[in-house]
């Protein structure tokens, strides 16, 4: 190794080493130091996890709805991405970009949408009360059906990129190997694609995951006080409550969580499957 | 004695300031700006033309106009030591909790208001009333046949009234409200029976469509038809009435709140701020100001100087005052917190 080199690597994640340092690490040890040495003590944040009434509560809600996105992302992603990936080139590129579109559009935007569709007078309600399927309007907006609804479409682009990128990069030969040995479409499927998709599901399943464990302007604007996600909690905590110790200890809660999540999930699928298996 | 003394000091220095001003400017009050913090929106334009433009010329001192009010802030600022207000808006329950902090300065009357032009009641030690609002029922007018709900028990009566509600995310004025529904006399609320307020407040939970928790989401949510009928503040249907939106309110059972100027602890410019705060006196510009939000302070002559419509609207409107409950900052300082807790465990179940 050369001089230049041995210096060039370093040199050139510095700015990135810096900006974490300063907009990451810092601010980390801060709600490290609000957590622990906060108004009250050291043990105030944490028995107020215990004993409060809310968090248990908002805390499961906010994992299960976490899951079932996750879940509904991949069911809808899956064969949306295979149909991508077998695309050829051109057509593929195309259909990308539309994926993109959605993807490259504000949140708040996407999440007002829904607000329109979903509402008592919007167009959901209207269709149905036009075909005669519903008498009266039925409540749709703040419901755990539409907070769901809005970050499933929100987060399906993600799921879909992240899928077809591992898609494109498959042998195609293997599967078509399987069918000339005799195997039929669904073993084929089942025992060649699916496992060398895995990396791709598991990448996309910790995206999704992580990306909906901090949701917060879908499930406020669609499910409301009822329907709070841990980030919405936060948030009451800060601005509403003036408690400060509290939202600290929940912000490390959160990301306690998507480590352990992240533990679990390498745990379940070995490294061999993550990186590599394909070739 | 000492008062006295203070006034004519604080009359000479305004005296002195006002012959100054026009030709040779107070030396280094020409660079100073302060920092005015408020609630933004349609109405910081006005509060522009009407007030910060003028006294900008008139003083030299300039003024950047900061939003959104928030208490968070404010304590983040004073606990870092990294003030950026001089001047800021505060609701009443805040200012409470503000002032047992030793977040905020004293004010010094005799710039504000040397030759007490102001009530009692505006002249606080730690802040002066700005304005006035209320936070009131209002309904759509199209939904209910022309029967008009106007008052709380009319709020809980579903049968009579059918259709979602709205409420605010929060217990504060909610267990007022229900305990009005409930028979309480709104003169002897407080303290709250927060059980019987809670029982209350279950019979009416389903139908309430969701927990409003901005002011623009309450409009919003009567506009869109997501509630019928549900908690605003009063300035918020005015316009709204104005265009025609088949929106009306009712007073009855209203909760009266003030609002506040404060300096906060730590302010570079204390006395400057403090000048600026004398443009609120003015009942000329107060009465132009309330033609376009009906959130009026308590200057003196600015009832008399509207239009009988439009002095109709506001919260200190002697029928409105009558027909309102006298909220209490007080108690729900002390009690914010445990209420706020239960309240969100309630709301959960």
């Amino acid at each position: 190794m050369t001089l230049s080199t041995r210096w060039i690597a370093p040199a050139l994640a510095l700015p990135l080493v810096l900006l974490f340092a300063i907009f990451f690490v810092v601010p980390f040890l801060e709600i490290m130091r609000v957590s622990f040495a906060g108004a009250g003590g050291a043990m105030t944040g944490i028995s107020w996890l215990a004993t409060s009434p809310i968090f248990s509560i908002v805390f499961l809600n906010t994992l299960k709805l976490s899951a079932t996105v996750t879940f509904w992302c991949l069911v809808l992603g899956y064969p949306a991405a295979c149909f991508i990936a077998m695309q050829p080139e051109r057509r593929r590129g195309l259909l990308l970009a539309l994926i993109l579109l959605p993807f490259w559009t504000s949140v708040l935007v996407r999440t007002y949408t829904w607000s329109l569709v979903l509402g008592r007078e919007g167009i959901l309600n209207a269709s149905l009360i036009w075909l005669g399927i519903t008498e009266g309007p039925t409540r749709f907006m703040f419901t755990p059906l539409a907070v769901h609804l809005g970050m499933v479409q929100i987060l399906l682009p993600v799921a879909i990129l992240t899928l077809v990128a591992v898609m494109t990069e498959l042998d195609p030969g293997l599967v078509r190997a399987a069918r000339v040995l005799g195997a039929s479409p669904f073993r084929a499927f089942w025992h060649v694609f699916l496992p060398m998709t895995t990396p791709g599901i598991v990448a996309a399943t910790m995206l999704l995951f992580i990306l909906s464990l901090g949701f917060y302007i879908t499930p406020a604007l669609l499910g409301g006080p009822r329907h709070r996600t841990i980030a919405n909690l936060i948030d009451v905590q800060v601005n509403q409550n003036n408690d400060w110790t509290t939202a600290s200890v929940m912000a490390l809660v959160l990301l306690l969580t998507t480590i352990v999540a992240v533990a679990v999930l390498r745990w379940l699928v070995p490294d061999r499957n993550l990186y590599g298996s394909a070739r | 004695m000492t008062q006295m003394n203070r006034r004519d000091l604080g009359k000479l220095a305004v005296a002195a300031a006002a012959l100054a001003s026009p030709a040779i400017r107070p030396a280094g009050a020409q660079n100073v700006t302060i920092t005015v913090n408020g609630s933004g929106g349609s109405l910081a334009r006005t509060i522009e033309r009407l007030y910060e433009k003028p006294f900008t010329a008139q003083t030299g001192i300039a003024i950047r106009a900061t939003a959104p009010v928030s208490v968070a802030k404010l304590k983040a600022m004073v606990e870092t030591g990294n003030m950026e207000w001089d001047l800021t808006e505060m609701g009443a329950a805040d200012m409470v909790e503000a002032i047992r902090n030793n977040w905020l300065t004293e004010i010094d009357w005799s710039i504000v208001d040397p030759e007490t032009k102001l009530p009692e009641i505006a002249r606080q030690k730690f802040g002066m009333v700005t304005s006035t609002f209320s936070t009131v029922m209002a309904y759509r007018t199209d939904k209910f046949r022309g029967r008009a709900p106007n008052s709380w028990a009319d709020f809980w009566d579903v049968r009579t009234f059918p259709g979602p509600r709205s409420l605010q995310d929060g217990p504060i004025h909610n267990l007022e409200f229900a305990l009005i529904a409930d028979g309480v006399d709104k003169d002897k609320l407080y303290p709250l029976d927060v059980d019987r307020a809670f029982r209350k407040l279950d019979q009416i939970k389903p139908h309430v469509a969701t927990w409003w928790t901005t002011g623009a989401q309450q409009v919003q949510l009567l506009l869109d038809g997501e509630a019928v009928m549900g908690t605003v503040w009063n300035g918020r249907v005015t316009p709204l009435k104005r265009e025609g939106k088949p929106v009306e309110l009712s007073w009855s059972g209203g909760a009266l709140q003030l609002s506040y100027w404060a300096v906060p602890k730590g302010a570079k410019h204390p006395r400057e701020a403090m000048r600026y705060m004398t443009t609120r006196l003015d009942p000329e510009k107060g009465a132009e100001f309330v033609k376009e939000a009906p959130y009026p302070g308590f200057i003196p002559g600015l009832v008399e100087r509207l239009p009988p419509d439009v002095a109709r609207q506001l919260p200190i409107h002697p029928d409105n005052l009558a027909a309102q409950y006298r909220f209490s900052p007080d108690y729900w300082a002390e009690h914010r917190a445990k209420l706020t807790e239960r309240w969100a465990a309630w709301l959960l179940r």
